[in-house]
C-alpha cells in the first residue's frame, strides 16, 4: 500500500465513523429508565407495541442514573419520556428538563379520572408548582418488620409498639441469645439503614413520622430541635443510645446497604423494609430464614410469613405513621412534537390504564416483582389481596397505608444540598461526636441557610 | 554575524509540511485536552448551577472564595492531606521492599512479577467492591479484625467495641489501605527499573570496603532510587488527591464526614447539588494544591542535589 492510499483509506474510514456515529432520529418514543428487570419492563413495551402499534426505543441507563441522566438531559440527548424519583423530581423541574402533562390530562378524561384514586401522597409528590408531571411508576412505604419466631423463642407474642418497649424487648431478645439459621448468636436485633448513599437515611424519616413529627412547618423552615415535644431529638436520642448505650442496634447500620438481604439471610430480629420487600424476605428462593422455617415444617409452599409487619414503632403508642415515596414516568422538555402524543400513549399504559382501561402495567409489576402501586382500588382487587396473604397481611397493609407521607421538604430547590449535609450529621450523632440537639441544630441552621441562599 | 532571515511560509513550502502533518495531533488536543481546561476553568468563574439555568452569570472568583470559606472545604483537605501522605509513604515503602526482593534472583521469579500486577489492572470501582467484601460485615478481613480485638479483650480484661467499618478511624485507614494495595504494583515497577540500572560494580566495590547490607543500601541502593521516589511521589500524590471510585464504592463518604476526600466534596458539589461552578473551582482547587505539592517534591529533591535535571 503506497502513502497515499494509506491516507485516503484513512481518511473514509474516519468519516465513515463520523457518519455511523452521527445520531438519526429515532422513529419511536425514546425512553429512558434505570436498570430494574430490564426484560421485564421490554416485556411490557412489547405489549403495548402490539396494543397501539406504537413503536418505543427503551433503553435502561446503567450505572448512577441521577449522574447519567443529568449528563444525558445536559447535553440534550433526545428523548421523550423516563423514570423520574421523587428525590430528583424537583431538580429536574426547576432545571427546565420534564414538562407539565396537565394539557394532556385535560383533553384526556379517562386517564384524567384516575387522579382520584391515587393516593394523595404520590399525587402530591408528581405535582410541582401547582403542575402535574408525573404518572406513576412504583410506589412504597416504609415498614417495620419483625421476625416472629426469633420473638417467639424470646418470649414474646406481639411486637414492642413503643420506642421504650423496644428498647426492653430488644435487650432481652439480645440475652435471650437468639440464634440465626446458621446457628450464629444474634448480638444485634436491630438492623437500620444510616448509610450515606442518595436514596439513604429513608429509616431517619420512617422513625420520625411514626411518631408523628414534623419536621418543617408549611413554608418549609425547620422545626426541630424544638419541634413539638422534641420528638425529632427524642427520636435520634433513642437511635444513638440504641447503638452506644444499650447496643440492641448494629453499628454496621451506618455502613451496610440492601437491607432486604441482611434480612432475609435470617440475623435480624426486628428492621424497616419497603413494603413489597416482604415478599422477597419471606420468599424461600431469596430469603434462608423463609426456607429454614419452611424446611422445619415440612412445608413445599414458596413462602413463609417469617417476617410479619407492624406499626413502627413510635414515641407514644397512639402515634402512627410513616414514610412513602414515587417513582414516575415524565415526559422531558426535549419531547418531540410528532412524538407527543405516542409518548403519552406510553405513559398511560405504563403509568395508568391500557387501552383495555387496565391498569396493566402496575398490576404486573405486583404480581411479579411485589411492587408497590399509587391506586388505592388496586388494594380491594381479590388478585392482589390473594397475593398479599401469602407473604403479609392485607389489613396491615391497608392500615399503614392511611398514614403513609412524603418527605416534607423533598420538592424544596435545596433538597440535594439539604441531603449531602444532613445525613453525615445524623451520622456524627450516632457515632457519638455530637449531641442529638447539637447534631439537628447544625442541620436545622444549615437548612435556614439553604432558604435564604435559594430564596 | 549571524543573519536571521524571516519565515515565510510560502516560499519555503517544506517548513510547512511538519507543521501541517502534526496539525491534527494539535487539533485533537486543543479540542480535547485544552478546550475542556479552558471552559472548566472559565465555567469556574460563573454562578452555574444546573437547577437554575436562568440564573447563569459571571461573577469573578466567588465561587473560590465560597469554597475557601466553607468548613467542608477544610475538612476535606485535611482528610486528603492525612490519606495522600500514608499512600504516598506506603506506596514508597512496600513498593521498594518488594521491588528489591524481585530484584534477587529465585525460581518463580517472572511469574511473582506477573502476578504483582494483578491490583494494578482492577478498576477503581471493583477494587472498592471486592474490599467492601473483604471488610464488610461478612468479610474475611472483617472477621479477622473482629477476633482479634475480642482476643485482646479476653487477654487483658479491656472491653473494647469492635464496629468495623462503622469506626472512622478503621474506614478511613482501610480506604488508605485498599488505594495502597491497588497503587504498590506501579511503583513497584518504576523502583524495579531504576534498581536494574544500578551499576553492580558499585556493589562489587562497597563489598571489598567491607560495607555492611544497610549501607549498601542506604549510601548505594537509595540515592540511585531519588529519582524513582520523585516520580512515585508525584504520581502518588496526584492520585491520592483524586481518590474517588475507591471511596465511593467503599465508604460512600461515610461514616460522618471520615472519608470525605476533596475529590468526594468535588463530586457532592457536581452531581449532588448540580453546581458545576462550585465543582469546576474545586477542581482547580485540587490542581493548585497537587502542583504546589509537586513542586516542594521537586524543590527539595534538588536542592539537595538527589535528582539530576
Amino acid at each position: 500500500m503506497t502513502r497515499r492510499s494509506f491516507l485516503q483509506s484513512s481518511t473514509a474510514a474516519g468519516l465513515g465513523l463520523v457518519a455511523g456515529c452521527s445520531p438519526a432520529p429515532s422513529p419511536g418514543v425514546i425512553f429512558k429508565g434505570w436498570v430494574y428487570e430490564p426484560d421485564l419492563v421490554r416485556e411490557n413495551l412489547d405489549y403495548f407495541e402490539r396494543q397501539t402499534g406504537i413503536r418505543v426505543d427503551y433503553n435502561a441507563v446503567s450505572g448512577n442514573y441521577h449522574d447519567k441522566m443529568v449528563a444525558l438531559h445536559v447535553g440534550g440527548a433526545p428523548m421523550e419520556c423516563c423514570y423520574v424519583r421523587d428525590d430528583d423530581f424537583a431538580e429536574w423541574v426547576e432545571a427546565g428538563w420534564l414538562r407539565p402533562c396537565d394539557d394532556l390530562l385535560a383533553a384526556d378524561p379517562d386517564t384524567s379520572a384516575t387522579t382520584a384514586d391515587l393516593f394523595p401522597y404520590n399525587l402530591s409528590s408528581m405535582t410541582y408548582g401547582g403542575k402535574r408531571y408525573g404518572l406513576p411508576y412504583y410506589t412504597d412505604f416504609n415498614i417495620w418488620i419483625y421476625n416472629a419466631p426469633m420473638l417467639e423463642a424470646a418470649g414474646f407474642d406481639t411486637p414492642a409498639r413503643t420506642l421504650d418497649e423496644l428498647t426492653e424487648q430488644a435487650v432481652k431478645v439480645r440475652e435471650a441469645r437468639v440464634r440465626t439459621p446458621a446457628g450464629d448468636v444474634i448480638e444485634y436485633p436491630i438492623m437500620l439503614n444510616f448509610r450515606q448513599s442518595v436514596l439513604g437515611f429513608l429509616d431517619w424519616w420512617t422513625l420520625n413520622y411514626a411518631s408523628e413529627a414534623s419536621l418543617f412547618d408549611d413554608d418549609l423552615n425547620p422545626t426541630f430541635p424544638d419541634d413539638e415535644d422534641r420528638r425529632a431529638e427524642t427520636v435520634l436520642q433513642w437511635l444513638t443510645d440504641g447503638i452506644q448505650r444499650h447496643r440492641i442496634i448494629s453499628p454496621s447500620s451506618l455502613t451496610a446497604g440492601q437491607m432486604r438481604d441482611h434480612i432475609a439471610s435470617g440475623r435480624q430480629v426486628y428492621g424497616i423494609l419497603n413494603k413489597y420487600d416482604l415478599e422477597y424476605v419471606n420468599n424461600r428462593q431469596n430469603s434462608v430464614a423463609a426456607n429454614d422455617a419452611l424446611k422445619r415444617t415440612g412445608s413445599d409452599a414458596q413462602h413463609a410469613k417469617v417476617y410479619r409487619m407492624a406499626p413502627v414503632p413510635s414515641i407514644s403508642p397512639e402515634q402512627n405513621g410513616t414514610l412513602g415515596w414515587t417513582r414516575m414516568y415524565c415526559l422531558t422538555s426535549r419531547c418531540r412534537e410528532d412524538r407527543l402524543q405516542d409518548a403519552w400513549e406510553l405513559m398511560k399504559f405504563l403509568g395508568a390504564k391500557d387501552a383495555q382501561g387496565e391498569y396493566y402495567t402496575a398490576r404486573r409489576w405486583f404480581r411479579l416483582r411485589g411492587l408497590g402501586f399509587a391506586y388505592r382500588s388496586l388494594l380491594d382487587d381479590p388478585d392482589v389481596i390473594e397475593q398479599t396473604e401469602q407473604w403479609g397481611e392485607i389489613d396491615k397493609v391497608r392500615e399503614q397505608a392511611l398514614h403513609v407521607r412524603p418527605r416534607e421538604n423533598i420538592k424544596a430547590p435545596w433538597f440535594p444540598d439539604f441531603k449531602i449535609y444532613y445525613q453525615p450529621e445524623i451520622q456524627k450523632v450516632l457515632l457519638g461526636q455530637q449531641s442529638a440537639r447539637d447534631g439537628l441544630a447544625r442541620i436545622a441552621q444549615r437548612c435556614r441557610q439553604l432558604i435564604a441562599e435559594w430564596s | 554575524m549571524t543573519v536571521i532571515k524571516p519565515f515565510h511560509l510560502m516560499s519555503r513550502p517544506r517548513d510547512l509540511l511538519p507543521l501541517l502533518l502534526n496539525l491534527p495531533a494539535v487539533i485533537l488536543l486543543l479540542a480535547f485536552i485544552a478546550y475542556p481546561i479552558g471552559i472548566s476553568f472559565w465555567m469556574s468563574l460563573h454562578r452555574y448551577n444546573l437547577r437554575r439555568p436562568d440564573q447563569v452569570y459571571f461573577h469573578g472568583l466567588e465561587n473560590y472564595a465560597t469554597i475557601l470559606a466553607s468548613s467542608e472545604f477544610w475538612n476535606a483537605l485535611w482528610i486528603s492531606l492525612y490519606f495522600t501522605f500514608m499512600a504516598v509513604l506506603l506506596v514508597i515503602v512496600i513498593a521498594m521492599a518488594i521491588a528489591l526482593l524481585l530484584h534477587e534472583s529465585f525460581r518463580g521469579r517472572g511469574v511473582v512479577r506477573a502476578l504483582l500486577l494483578i491490583p494494578w489492572a482492577i478498576p477503581g470501582v471493583v477494587n472498592g467492591l471486592m474490599w467492601v467484601g473483604l471488610l464488610g460485615d461478612y468479610g474475611a478481613f472483617n472477621a479477622m479484625l473482629e477476633d482479634s480485638v475480642a482476643a485482646v479483650n479476653y487477654l487483658f480484661g479491656v472491653n473494647i467495641v469492635y464496629t468495623g467499618m462503622a469506626s472512622p478511624f478503621v474506614a478511613l485507614n482501610a480506604a488508605i489501605g485498599a488505594h495502597v494495595w491497588r497503587s504498590v504494583p506501579f511503583a513497584c515497577i518504576i523502583f524495579l527499573a531504576a534498581i536494574q540500572a544500578i551499576p553492580t560494580e558499585q556493589y562489587r566495590a562497597a563489598r571489598v570496603d567491607g560495607a555492611t547490607s544497610w549501607n549498601r543500601f542506604r549510601f548505594i541502593t537509595l540515592p540511585w532510587l531519588y529519582h524513582a521516589v520523585l516520580v512515585v511521589a508525584i504520581f502518588e500524590t496526584m492520585n491520592g488527591f483524586r481518590a474517588f471510585d475507591l471511596i465511593y464504592a467503599l465508604t460512600g463518604g461515610g461514616p460522618g464526614d471520615a472519608t470525605h476526600v476533596i475529590a468526594w466534596q468535588t463530586y457532592k458539589e457536581a452531581f449532588a447539588r448540580l453546581d458545576f461552578g462550585g465543582a469546576n473551582a474545586y477542581s482547580y482547587l485540587i490542581t493548585l494544591i497537587t502542583m504546589t505539592l509537586a513542586i516542594i517534591y521537586i524543590r527539595l529533591l534538588y536542592r539537595r542535589g538527589l535528582v539530576q535535571g
